[in-house]
């Protein structure tokens, strides 16, 4: 069936990436078992108060109070999400003939993936996220600054970019990891739920990376991504509502670059990001 | 019967992606589908067929030509003429004269198995051969990674815009029809979503 192809992996990468899943796994046990034991120390307190009441009012009432409890829950897991997509009720979808939709539907034909929408939005920097809920197509916002002030090529990396994050799940893994680290920023000691979000934060840093990368080798235009990073990146973006800012979580840049690399940084740092993409301008002259 | 393509979930949760492999095979379809098209509608082949590649950055145009043409040549596969269109992919053309639609599928398989075999099979885009009726051209898209052919079809004549600008603009009547007539003999691209236009493409 012939070769497979002349770009094999990242290696330093994809050990970065297992030890970051890793991190995470262990950040969930951590979380678990912070839980319990506070579970435990509680119930120990107050359980047998609790238990007695209860059954004071009548055990039907102790399992409504439940249920609700559950809904409550429930609701607020998916409030976070349509709230996203209400927010990006005023963007404007490209239309089939656009020039975008043609470049990245041509994207979607070299690397084998179901094509998205593609929509303009206002934001006040050069970025572009992916949207996902319940109820709304996969679509790619990109934002009208980078559409209009951004060459072709350097468009089409931010778009390959977003690609791979819709092509690599990323925005359902986000969605869980910001639970787990919502989960453990409410239930959990301080120092275990600062661990949580640091865990969370490197694995969502490869994600990055690995989306820099398989769109630098799908485009054959690592020199435009980096382009398109440096053109991208601002100091701090005033985007006030902290719903588009979870949205751009998974976005092409932070809303905010603070120079240096912290441990509860979204993405890396242009300097990290223009490695990874180094690395693959090699391979790609080999 | 598709190969490679979408991402296993290990994968995913790795983020690492396996490029989508080309399936050639179906390109042999053509011949049979061109006797379709010219007893139905009168379409013939125009001679012209071509493979659509993205060549990585960092090597000047002229090495790409130079060295697909010598791979070629090592294989005593045809002669080709390079092109780069707007969207920065390379179209590496063959021409039979006079039209011969077999001779040109062998030429196109040629193409396409030198550039798989020397490890660009992940940066294929599509093949295409175009055909006409004297007035109407349209060309029959073949998309390596899904294994499955689509109509492009541009509309004839133009129209000017309020801008004096004449838009490009496709002949979908035609496009469905053609699906509808080629669906026996061609293994046809159910999502229109990924019918991308080939403007400016070689043979139109």
């Amino acid at each position: 069936m012939g070769m497979q192809s002349r770009y094999g992996d990242d290696r330093q990468l994809t050990r970065a990436t297992r030890l970051a899943v890793l991190r995470v796994g262990f950040a969930v046990l951590v979380t678990v078992g912070a839980i319990f034991v506070s579970y435990a120390v509680l119930v120990g307190v107050k359980g047998a108060v609790g238990v007695h009441a209860a059954w004071e009012w009548g055990h039907w009432w102790a399992v409504g109070a439940l249920v609700l409890v559950g809904l409550l829950a429930a609701v607020t897991a998916f409030r976070r999400v349509r709230v996203v997509a209400q927010r990006v009720r005023g963007a404007e979808l490209l239309p089939d003939d656009s020039r975008f939709v043609a470049m990245l539907t041509r994207l979607c034909a070299l690397g084998d993936v179901p094509r998205p929408r593609l929509a303009l939005i206002d934001l006040p920097m050069r970025n572009a996220f992916v949207g996902e809920g319940p109820g709304q197509p996969v679509t790619i916002y990109l934002s009208r600054h980078a559409a209009y002030e951004l060459p072709d090529d350097q468009i089409e990396a931010v778009l390959a970019h977003e690609l791979f994050h819709v092509a690599h799940g990323d925005t359902a893994l986000l969605r869980v990891l910001e639970r787990i680290a919502d989960t453990a920023d409410r239930k959990a000691p301080e120092f275990v739920s600062v661990y949580v979000l640091r865990s969370v934060r490197s694995l969502m840093r490869q994600r990055e990376h690995a989306a820099d990368r398989a769109a630098a080798l799908l485009t054959g235009r690592p020199s435009s991504m980096a382009a398109a990073i440096e053109a991208c990146t601002v100091p701090n973006a005033p985007i006030r509502s902290e719903d588009l800012r979870r949205a751009i979580a998974v976005g092409f840049v932070p809303p905010r670059n603070r120079g240096i690399g912290y441990p509860d940084d979204t993405h890396p740092t242009i300097d990290a990001r223009l490695e990874v993409l180094a690395r693959v301008a090699t391979t790609l002259g080999a | 019967m598709r190969q490679g393509g979408g991402v296993g979930l290990l994968d995913s949760i790795l983020g690492r992606s396996k490029p989508a492999k080309p399936d050639l095979d179906q390109l042999f379809g053509l011949p049979s589908a061109a006797i379709t098209l010219e007893a139905s509608l009168g379409f013939r082949s125009t001679g012209t067929g071509s493979v659509a590649f993205r060549a990585p950055e960092g090597r000047a145009f002229a090495d790409v030509q130079a060295d697909v043409q010598a791979l070629l040549d090592a294989g005593s596969g045809p002669k080709v003429d390079v092109q780069v269109d707007s969207f920065g992919y390379t179209w590496l053309v063959c021409r039979s004269d006079p039209p011969d639609l077999s001779a040109l599928v062998t030429d196109l398989h040629a193409v396409n198995t030198t550039l798989q075999d020397s490890g660009f099979g992940t940066t294929l885009l599509c093949s295409l051969a175009t055909f006409t009726d004297g007035t109407r051209t349209f060309g029959l898209v073949y998309l390596f990674k899904r294994g499955t052919f689509y109509p492009f079809a541009p509309a004839v004549g133009t129209t000017t815009t309020i801008e004096g600008a004449a838009p490009q603009r496709r002949d979908n009547l035609l496009e469905i029809q053609l699906r509808d007539l080629l669906k026996d003999d061609l293994r046809l691209e159910p999502e229109i979503s990924r019918w991308f236009a080939v403007w400016g493409a070689p043979g139109f």
